[in-house]
Formats: structure tokens, sequence, C-alpha cells
């Protein structure tokens, strides 16, 4: 097809992220540190749902023991460089993805090139050693580059995103996002709902009227007994609620009254802006727009414009409406309503934002129709998401941005105390520790395993004092199992954290739902999976 | 050591990786989960596989099932995923079966050599048949799904845990036939009209709900218009478009209008001028198909003339093709071929356009037409992961199944702990299973309605998933499928349950029903009931699922979509979860073995929504039913 969207192919993942997610990520550029099987698995993932483009960054050369657990190198390939190797590989999977592969040491370009890492929508980086890493992971923060790191180190798996504004305007979250404005209505929505006369309309037309038109008539009701105010007490609504159900002709056989009295909050809850969109705006009026601004940044002035002027203090409707029992003309109206209006809202933000762009000397065409309506759309649950910086987490104190996060996970442990993840999160920093001073991995030589377990667990009691919490569960069974695992891969446990990178790559570079903020990890022992915040 | 398996001897220990290469596995699906399985097996150390799969590779899996390529395409799955894995470890041994995993050469003798077995199937049909040969022979069973972002793993073992079946699964859909006759309200039922008239005109006609029997009592509208069937030349395909579509969008509307089908309708259906509908199936040039596409085109919505050249375009297409033509007669509706879905969209908008029905775009018809599930590469790989380990667990042998696996659930929200696989301790047996525990089962029905064969094929084949019944009243044998099966006895399948031999089914009667390939003996008991069609459109209700409100729910319903989503994170997990394993999820829904008859066609559609039909998640596809406001005033 003339965009390359495949629409046959790519047929089962656009029925989940759509057209928007699909062409964001068929225009992304993506760097892959280290070609192992986390590695592979996590750009495999990419590759199959048509990533534009990628990179492969490794200066090994394809060994005996990668056989065993990357699916993409086999014996004919030993000796070969892994990057080169790899990219080959990955590129059969699907004719509409470009990459390329650096044959080099990432420890290298990182004190040589440092500017090479912000020309990627993202960086992956896997398997990477504690100190190239916090190196790195700098860089990607100077740069507000999105990093992911992902490891797994024998049956544990370990992913963390590092975001600095991070926009997102399809946050698509999993609650009720229709706003229905009973308690405020618009003046067509009025005009609508009030002229439905109940009492004139036969039984079948009565049990098919829509619940908002029944709510609206019902809170007008009430409104006019009660002085114009809404119910407020616990025992007010409950009297309300008890209105709607006398409304009914016959309540047990009236679903939509049924509906009505089910939602009936909704009739007198008022619209508002939510704190955190509140936050966004108050920190977009804050700022002023420059040349270099994002389109998201022009929209969100314009949408506190918005919310000052035409919107009288709320947010463009959203214009979608639940499905509840209706005929079908009735439904199709009231759809129609609420369509309008939120045409009409997304048109008033369209030329705030063209006025803002013409201050800036950039046309309005920079933002397309589309997008901003799609921007109005999502008011109510766009997101600027910013993790914790890497070095933040790494400080060796108590002021780590770990420390609240290790201590709160510790303090409510998972059924079985030890398995808690963020213990083997612990355990896997105490390793890093490890390395960084013996320049090995614990466990690599047989013959010192008992040394090691030793080492690691001291490593582990103080790390734990650094960051001030207590041992908790910890024990000297943690610093074993890292040992006896000597950072060897797994394939199955590549597969898992490969599934959950590769998701959380997805939804950074299509900018949809909210990504993990900021630490994933798996327990393959336990098979339990947690997500602190550190 | 750096050999091929160091990896796996620092992390399994030599004891453990030994149980694993001497193991023999059975991997039933080489679909999206399939692939990554036989991968994560294979470079796992397992050296002795089989896998069985009855598709063949489509366009569709390639964004997910890696182990094929496009010149894949039209080859068998389980035999290309068999030969691109064995490359990863030459040591291995990867037996590939293409077939369907309920035939006989599979049955119980097949799965006795085997010491683990590891469901990736996409449909419950097949999922229960393998339940109940695991079961038969005492083997471990590793079940795994996925929906889009949501999926689960759970390990199945006689005796000691919940079975496949001991928890019910949610049924398909079935929408009363009135309904889709006269008196659509929503664009699934455009949808599932459209289809019937695909069988109609291409398939096999008398299996059609909109069959007319010729020799009827009342004439029908369409049905000789619709058997005359054309020579190949254009003008005769256009004229022959041209009288199918008056016929349907004309002259059957109008002739129900005038049958006061919709007396008290609150909007009459408005039939389509048949002047317009004769001269747009002569602009077959310029339908949406044929012109210039942009990118995006399945999204476009066409109106009533687009569909209606849309229409033609397809009647041109078949019969003017030899190849094609040939296949009238016999063809089944496959929402991946492309001439059958641009068909039922063009029909389904003329339908909805008379019934002033919202339009659906190619793209929305098919995700209805198709009940696709969204599948991804993701969410695969982290289900395919975490079978293996898993199955890992039950090498291990440590310590008893139940103790040692679990039930995990891949969430799209974190719990309050902020867990995202979130494992639970297996289920002992369910006493009440009609498989694994009390063997008996009661079935509500209509004695004086049903015949036998109904009985067989909708209640004992579709819903109870026997594969090869034998039926029993008292001691007297009344039916037997197999091998060996005495033919006489079919005489019984027209017979009404009231009139079988030895006094007949009646209320309270049980049938002893057995099924040698399943190892399954099964006690039916029949309870007398008349059902209201509008309530019950199948027409039986299985054990204790009685109907509450209008259609026929199971008990294990998860909240619908609008409620569950408000709840605690937990609660909406879990609705989800329990969604997954119904929602027959995995990749690859294409190709099912055909089946004939009703259930097929009006069966397989997720619920819509007025507003906009699309499936987009496990909670849509199988909770937030709102079929309960169905207007049928007519009565077929």
């Amino acid at each position: 097809m003339a965009d390359g969207m495949d629409s046959n192919k790519y047929d089962r993942q656009l029925r989940l992220w759509g057209a928007n997610g699909q062409r964001a990520l068929m225009t992304s550029h993506i760097l892959l540190i280290t070609a192992g099987p986390t590695g592979t698995e996590t750009l495999k993932n990419l590759v199959l749902p048509g990533v534009g483009r990628f990179t492969i960054m490794d200066a090994a050369k394809v060994q005996e023991r990668d056989l065993g657990n990357n699916f993409f190198v086999t014996e004919e390939h030993l000796g070969r460089p892994r990057a080169e190797v790899t990219c080959e590989l990955l590129l059969e999977l699907n004719p509409d993805v470009n990459g390329d592969f650096r044959v080099a040491d990432v420890a290298s370009v990182i004190e040589e090139e440092p500017q090479y890492f912000s020309t990627f929508n993202l960086v992956i980086a896997t398997q990477l050693a504690a100190g190239p890493l916090a190196k790195l992971a700098e860089i990607c923060w100077d740069s507000h580059t999105p990093l992911l790191v992902c490891r797994s180190y024998g049956l544990i798996c370990y992913v963390r995103t590092q975001l600095r504004d991070h926009c997102i305007v399809e946050s698509k979250p999993e609650s009720d996002q229709s706003e229905l404005r009973i308690a405020a209505p618009w003046p067509e929505l009025e005009a609508h709902c009030s002229a439905v006369d109940l009492a004139k309309l036969d039984s079948k037309e009565h049990s098919h009227t829509p619940y908002v038109v029944l709510m609206f008539q019902a809170i007008a009701a009430w409104k006019a007994q009660h002085g114009g105010q809404l119910p407020a007490s616990f025992e007010e609504k409950r009297k309300f609620q008890q209105t709607i159900k006398d409304m009914a002709r016959d309540f047990d056989n009236e679903i939509n009254f049924q509906e009505a009295s089910e939602h009936y909050y909704k009739a007198y809850t008022l619209p508002c802006v939510p704190e955190e969109i509140q936050a966004l705006l108050a920190e977009a009026q804050a700022h002023d727009l420059t040349p270099q601004s994002s389109s998201f940044r022009v929209l969100l002035r314009a949408l506190a414009d918005f919310v000052a002027q035409e919107g009288g203090g709320l947010l463009p409707l959203p214009g979608d409406i639940p499905d509840m029992t209706s005929d079908t003309d009735s439904f199709v109206a009231l759809q129609a309503l609420y369509k309008a209006k939120a045409a009409r809202d997304a048109a008033a933000l369209a030329t705030h934002a063209a006025r803002h762009l013409a201050a800036l000397g950039r046309p309005a065409s920079t933002i397309a129709p589309d997008d901003v309506a799609l921007f109005a759309k999502n008011a109510h649950c766009l997101l600027s998401v910013t993790t914790s910086a890497l070095k933040q987490e790494l400080a060796a104190d108590a002021s780590s941005s770990a420390a609240e996060g290790v201590a709160e996970a510790m303090e409510d442990p998972a059924e079985l105390p030890a398995q808690t993840p963020i213990c083997w999160y612990l355990a896997l920093r105490a390793a890093d520790r490890f390395q960084a001073k013996r320049g090995r991995w614990p466990g690599e030589t047989a013959a010192t395993i008992a040394l090691d377990n030793q080492a690691v667990w001291a490593e582990l009691q103080a790390l734990v004092k650094e960051l001030g919490v207590g041992k908790g569960p910890l024990g000297l069974a943690h610093a074993r199992e890292v040992v006896r695992a000597g950072a060897s891969e797994v394939h199955c446990v590549a597969s898992v954290v490969g599934g959950i990178a590769s998701q959380e790559a997805v939804k950074v570079v299509t900018r949809q739902y909210a990504p993990l903020d900021n630490t994933a990890v798996y327990n393959g022992v336990a098979g339990v999976l947690g997500v602190y915040k550190l | 050591m750096a050999d091929r398996y160091a990896h796996l001897r620092a992390s399994l220990g030599d004891e453990l990786l030994a149980k694993v290469q001497a193991a023999k596995l059975l991997v039933v699906g080489a679909g999206g989960i399939g692939c990554e399985l036989l991968k994560n097996l294979v470079l796992t150390g397992f050296l002795n596989i089989h896998v069985v799969d009855l598709d063949i590779i489509d366009v569709s899996n390639l964004n997910r099932q890696f182990l094929f390529r496009q010149e894949h395409v039209g080859m068998s799955k389980s035999q290309v995923a068999a030969a691109a894995v064995k490359v990863f470890n030459p040591d291995a041994t990867i037996v590939a079966h293409h077939g369907n995993v309920k035939s006989p050469e599979f049955g119980l003798n097949f799965v006795a050599q085997f010491d683990l077995v590891l469901n990736a199937l996409d449909n419950v049909d097949a999922r229960r048949h393998v339940n109940r040969l695991c079961l038969a022979k005492d083997k471990p069973l590793i079940e795994s799904g996925t929906t889009g972002y949501l999926g689960q793993v759970t390990v199945i073992r006689k005796g000691e845990t919940e079975c496949y079946e001991c928890q019910p699964k949610p049924t398909q859909k079935s929408y009363p036939i009135c309904t889709i006759r006269s008196t659509p309200d929503k664009p699934v039922h455009c949808v599932v009209w459209a289809k019937e008239l695909f069988r109609l005109l291409f398939g096999r006609a008398e299996d059609s709900m909109l069959y007319e029997d010729p020799a009827g009592d009342e004439p029908s509208a369409y049905m000789a218009t619709v058997t005359a069937r054309p020579e190949a030349s254009a003008d005769a395909i256009t004229a022959y478009a041209a009288a199918v579509l008056v016929a349907q969008f004309e002259t059957e509307v109008a002739k129900r209008i005038g049958m006061d089908v919709y007396k008290g309708a609150k909007r009459l259906p408005e039939a389509v001028a048949g002047g317009a509908l004769r001269a747009l199936a002569a602009e077959y040039a310029q339908a949406p198909s044929r012109v210039a596409r942009k990118a995006g085109w399945d999204r476009d919505v066409w109106g009533v003339e687009e569909s209606a050249r849309e229409f033609s375009a397809c009647l041109h297409d078949v019969y003017s093709s030899a190849a094609l033509r040939e296949h009238v007669g016999s063809m089944e509706f496959d929402k991946d071929d492309k001439i059958a879905m641009r068909f039922v969209t063009a029909a389904c908008n003329l339908r909805s356009v008379v019934f002033h029905i919202p339009l659906q775009s190619y793209h929305d018809a098919k995700g209805i037409a198709g009940n696709i599930i969204a599948a991804i590469a993701t969410t695969n790989a982290i289900i395919a992961g975490l079978q293996v380990l898993e199955a890992l667990k039950i090498m291990r042998a440590a310590k008893p199944i139940r103790e040692a696996c679990n039930y995990v659930w891949c969430l799209r929200e974190g719990t309050r702990k902020g867990l995202l696989l979130q494992p639970t301790a297996l289920e002992p047996p369910s006493k009440g299973c009609f498989v694994c525990g009390t063997r008996t089962v009661d079935v509500h029905l209509d004695t004086a309605a049903l015949t036998f064969g109904e009985f067989v094929s909708r209640v004992l084949k579709s819903r109870l998933g026997v594969n090869e019944p034998s039926v029993s009243v008292g001691s007297s044998l009344i039916y037997e499928e197999g091998e060996d099966a005495a033919q006489g006895l079919r005489a019984n399948l027209p017979k009404r349950l009231r009139d079988l031999p030895g006094g007949g089914v009646t209320d309270g009667t049980s049938l002893s029903v057995e099924d040698f390939s399943q190892d399954l003996d099964v006690t039916v008991c029949v309870y007398h009931r008349v059902f209201d069609e509008e309530e019950v459109p199948d027409g039986f209700v299985v054990g204790g699922q009685m109907p509450v409100a209008s259609a026929a729910k199971p008990s294990a319903e998860p909240p619908s979509a609008e409620t569950g989503t408000n709840g605690a994170p937990a609660a909406a997990a879990a609705a989800a979860a329990a969604a997954v394993p119904a929602a027959a999820a995995a990749a690859a829904p294409t190709a099912q073995p055909a089946k004939r008859g009703r259930e097929d066609g009006g069966s397989e559609e997720p619920p819509s929504k007025r507003a906009a039909a699309t499936v987009a998640t496990a909670v849509d596809t199988t909770g937030g039913d709102d079929d309960d406001d169905v207007i049928c005033v007519g009565d077929d």
C-alpha cells in the first residue's frame, strides 16, 4: 500500500493501537545495545509489528554459548559479529523494516560520541554493566532521549524506563471516560432533554428513552423542589436515586430506568478539570512557548486558554457516550448532540492553537486538525511523564530516589515474603556492585562460589544500609541464587522480559497508554512480577 | 564449559537439565503462542517435541508468528514451524503433524506417549478435547491464551487441579432468527444477515437462515431470482446482480412492510429504490474495490451507492472467473477471503440503510464478521515464556503440581501491590464438573420440538464438546458414531426426542453418553421445558444456567465493560482474566474446520456496540453484552 501500512498483515494489532499508533511505530528509529537473547527477543517483538528502523550495537562475536539461548544465531554464524548476524536475521522477519548495525563497544561510543544516542527515538540497553549504563542514562537524560533498560539474569528479569517530559495524548485509561454533563448541560442538551414528555410516551417509547434524558429530568425536578440545590448529603443522594426509580412505570421491566438508577450519581456530579490536568495547564501558563515548543506544548497552552474562555472552566467535551438502552433514533440523536458539541470545542481549541502558532511565526497547518481533535477528545487524560533519573536511583545514600520505593515494598511483601520481586531487584544490584569491583560476575567460576556467596551477601547488606532500609526478608539465599545463576541468560526468561520490554517500547514510541514508571522486576522462581517507582 | 547448554546448566542445574532433555512433549497449536512456545522449548533444552496444527499460514499471521515468512503463506503451520525451530538445535527432534487434534489419529494412544502436553490453541472446542485426552491419560497439561494485552497460563492435572471444564465457559452468542431476518437493530445483526446472504448466494443455500423452500406455501420474494445463476457474460452478471439487489433491498423489504411485520415499530424500514439499484449494478467498475485506493481505504464507510456497486462487483468477480464459479453452491464464508468480505460489507451496509442502522467500514465489518481477537507479539512472548517456566516446575517434580504450579494472569493494570503478572494458587477439581467430577449434566429443552439430530449436534457436540457420541437410554443403545458404528441407528436422528424408541426422552429421562475417543462417560439428565425463542435462541439451557433476564448468560460471566472497569483494579483484572480463556484467545483465529448449520453463521459474533462495533479487549468481547433491547415485533 501507498504508505506501507499493510492493513492485512497488521490487522490484529491495528485493532489495539490504531492507525495513529502504527504510523508512529513505522517512523521510529530504535537503538538496541547488546544482541544477546534479551536484546534480540525484545527487538523481534518490535520488528514483527513493523518498527520503522533499528540499529544494533554490539562488539561481541558469536560464540558457542550463544547457540543455546539465542534464537537468532546458529553454528554457521560462529565467529561473525553478533550485531551483523542478528541484524540480518531480524530483517528477514519483516521486509517493511530497515535495520543496520555497528560493531562497536558501547562503552567507547559513550565516551567518544555521546551525541550519537540522541539521534534515536528510543534507546534499549540490554545486559549492560552498571558502569557504562550509568553514563548512558545520564546522556539520555540530558538529551531527553527515552531509555529502556532490560536485563535477564538467571530466572530474574528487570525492565526500567527513563523518560523525561514524555507527553502522551492517547493514554487510554481503563476506566469509563464518557462525560455526560447532565448536571451542567449546554443549551442544546438541555433543550433536547427537556423536550421529551415522558407522560405522553407509549410504554415501548417510555422503556426506550435513554437514561441521559431520564436523569436530566430527574435532576431538574429535584432542583426545582430543593431551591436549585443538587443532592449533597448521603441521605439526599439516596432519596434522589429513589426518585429515579419512582419515575418508572414498571421498574423491573424498564431497563433504561434500571440503568439510570445504577448511574444516578452522574446526574449530580459536576464536571471538573482533573487535578493532574490542572497542574499541566498551570505549568503551560507559567512558561512561554518558544519556536521549538512541541505540538503537545502548544496545544496544552491553547487548552489553558480554552478552559479560561469558551470552556467556562471545563475541558473540551470528549463527545463519546456509553451504550445504553434506547431505540436507535433516540440514541443516534443524542449521540449527534454530543458529537456536535465536541466538534465545536475542538474547533475553538484549534483557533487558540493557531493564534499561538502565528505568534511563534509558524503556520497553523503545523498541527493537523485531526491531531487537535484527538487532543481535545483526550484532554481529560493527557499525561506528561517524567520518571526519576537512573542517576538519582543509583545514588549511594538515602537521597536515592529508590529509598522510598524499596522501603514501601519491603514493608508490604508478597505472599511469600522472600519472593517479593523487590528482593530480587536488590540482589541484582548487589551482583552489579560485585561485578563493578571485581570485573567479573559472581558465580562465573565454580571454585569461588562459596566466597562469592558471602561477597554478594555483604554487598546486599551494604546496599540496604545505604538506602536506609531494613533487611526485611532478605537473606543469604538471595545472594546464593544470584551466584548460582552466574549472569546466565535463559531463553524462556529472555522471552518474558522481551515481551514486557517490547510492549513498553511500543507504548513509548506510539505515545499511547501510560508507560511503566519506572521499574518492573519479574521473579521466575515464584512467577511474580512487581512494579516499583524507584 | 561454554557449549550451547552452558546457560541452561548454570540456571537449571545438571539434574533438571537432564530431565528436560529426556522429556517428550506435545505442543497443540503452532500459531501465535505456538511459535513462541516451540522456540522457547527448544532453546530451553527440550529435545523431543511433537506439534499438531491443522492451519495453514495466512498473511495476517506474519505480525507475530515469527517462524513464518511471506513465502510460507499457504503452507502448513506445524511443518514450517517445526523446520524453523529445528535449525536452532540440531540435537532436537521436532515432529510436525498437519491435522486436527480432534481426529482419531491424535487420540488416546497418541497422547499416551508424552510426558507433558502444552496447549497453544485459539478455540474452546479443541481445548476441551485436549483437556479430556489429558485427563484420560493422566498427563499434565499447560493451558494458555492471550487476547490483546491480556493473557493467562494455567496447569491442569487429573485429580489435583481444576480441569479446563470445571468452570463453565461463556458460550457463543446466538441471535433470534426473526431479529436477523426481519427486525435487525444493530450492526452485528446486519453482518450476520450478510453472511447468511453469502451462504444463500454462494454456499449451501439450504443451510442459510434466509433459505425459503420453493415448494413451501408462501411464494418467496427472492428465491427464484437468487437461484437463476447467470452466464459468464458481463451483461448477464450485471442483470443478475441488479435482480438480486432489487429482490433483497426493495421487493423483500416492501413485502414485509406490507405484511405489517413492523406494526408498532418506531420507524419503518425503507426499501431502496429499485431503479437506483439497477443503475448502480451496472456501475460495478466504479466499486470502491476497483477504483484507485488510497491508504486506509478499508476504514472508509461505503454508503448506498458504493455498497451497491461493490455488491455487483463481487458477483462479477465470482461469475466471471471459471475457477470461482465452479464453487458456487459450496463456498464457506471466510473473513480473510477478500471477495467474501467485500460482499458482506456491501450487503451489511445496504441492509443497515434499510433499517436505519449505523454503517460499517470494511475493517470494522471484518472485525464483527470474523469475531476477530486482537493479537500481538508482545503478549504471546510473555505467555509462552511463562508456559515454559511452568513446564520446568513440572519437570523438576519437587512438589505435587498443585503446589508447584500457579495460575498466572497477565494483567493490564497492576494489582494493589503493583503486580502485573499475578500468580494464584491452582484450584482443586470442582466436584460438580461433568468432565472430571460427577460426570452428570442437566439439560433443559423442549422434548416435543427438538429432534434427536439437533440434540446430538447442538447439545452434545457443540455445547458439551463430545467428539463421537454413543447414546443409550437405559440398556438400549440409540445412537453411535465412529468406525464400526451401527448405521441403522441413524434412523433415530430425524425423530423428536419424545418419539425416540423405548418410551422416548421426556421430562426426567437420563441418557448415557459415551465417547471412546475422549474416554468420556456422562449422564445427561433431560428436563422438559419450553423456551421463548427471544429469551433462549438456542432452544436449550445446560446445567444450572437457567436464564434470569433475557439472554442465556453463563453463570461465571465477568462484569460488563461498563461496570467492571470502575471497580477495584483487582475486580477489573479478574474480569479481564476470566474473559480470556473464554474468548478463546491465542492468535490465528483463521480457517476453522468447516462447520455447517446455523450455529456457524449466527453465533460467532461479538456483542456489538451500537455506537461503534469494534473488538477492543477481552472485556468487550465477552462482557458488556447489550443485546437485551432487541425489538422484535414480527414472527417468522
